[in-house]
């Protein structure tokens, strides 16, 4: 089903903030892969081991921010475009589709009756 | 609010994962200390491992307690997604299928009770 622009670009920011915690979470291995050879004495990889720290940080102030800046955008639009209300509704479009099948269904009842 | 659930939920595990690489760091020292021990120390081998065993431990959990940020952090978009999705009020292009819809149920009616009753 075609979404709303406005929930497509909420959709697209919500993917780029999935990508952003992955990157974090890679971050914090390349960090903790670092840590382990700096803990073997290598100390060349303690420029890495702050790079990766410092990504680990940086993405994930980004994905934070962004996430919180998409609770603000979905509080904003509680009324106008969200029910202010918790509702499990899975399956929304049944009973619509139900009408469209019963009118087919007479539909062909009454062609086939001429 | 819901979303001020969402928004203490966001707060408590940004707090968790900045703080966990942090411990992860301090506790891998701890082992390493443990090492030392077993060098320095060959009299008590028992509390050197038990040192390394608890530093060992500890960084596991603070690798569990990231990945599981992480993943709660990724829950919470996939509820934002559906919230999104599931709870929008729908677009007035809808109600205007329906209403055609109703026009061609009263059509097909009449024309039911023309060739059923008349």
């Amino acid at each position: 089903m075609p979404q709303p622009e406005f929930i497509q670009e909420r959709l697209k920011s919500l993917d780029s903030i999935d990508r952003m915690l992955l990157s974090t979470l890679l971050h914090a291995s390349q960090s903790v892969g670092t840590l382990e050879e700096l803990k073997r004495g290598n100390e060349n990889m303690k420029p890495q081991f702050e790079n990766h720290a410092r990504n680990f940080y940086s993405s994930l102030e980004k994905a934070t921010v962004a996430l919180r800046r998409e609770i603000k955008h979905l509080d904003d639009n509680v009324g106008t475009r969200l029910l202010p209300i918790n509702v499990n509704k899975k399956a929304t479009g049944q009973d619509n589709d139900k009408i469209r099948e019963q009118l087919d269904i007479l539909t062909k009842e009454i062609e086939g009756g001429d | 609010m819901s979303d001020r659930g969402l928004l203490e939920q966001l707060n408590r595990i940004t707090d968790t994962l900045s703080r966990s690489l942090a411990n992860l760091v301090k506790n891998s020292s701890i082992s390493k200390e443990g090492d030392e021990d077993e060098h320095g120390n060959y009299n008590t081998p028992e509390s050197a491992a038990r040192t390394s065993t608890s530093g060992l431990m500890l960084v596991n959990a603070q690798t569990a307690q990231l990945i599981r940020g992480i993943q709660d952090l990724m829950v919470m978009t996939r509820t934002i997604r559906e919230k999104w999705l599931l709870t929008q009020i729908p677009d007035e292009n809808d109600e205007s299928q329906l209403e055609l819809d109703y026009k061609k149920c009263s059509q097909l009616l009449e024309q039911w009770e023309k060739e059923v009753l008349g």
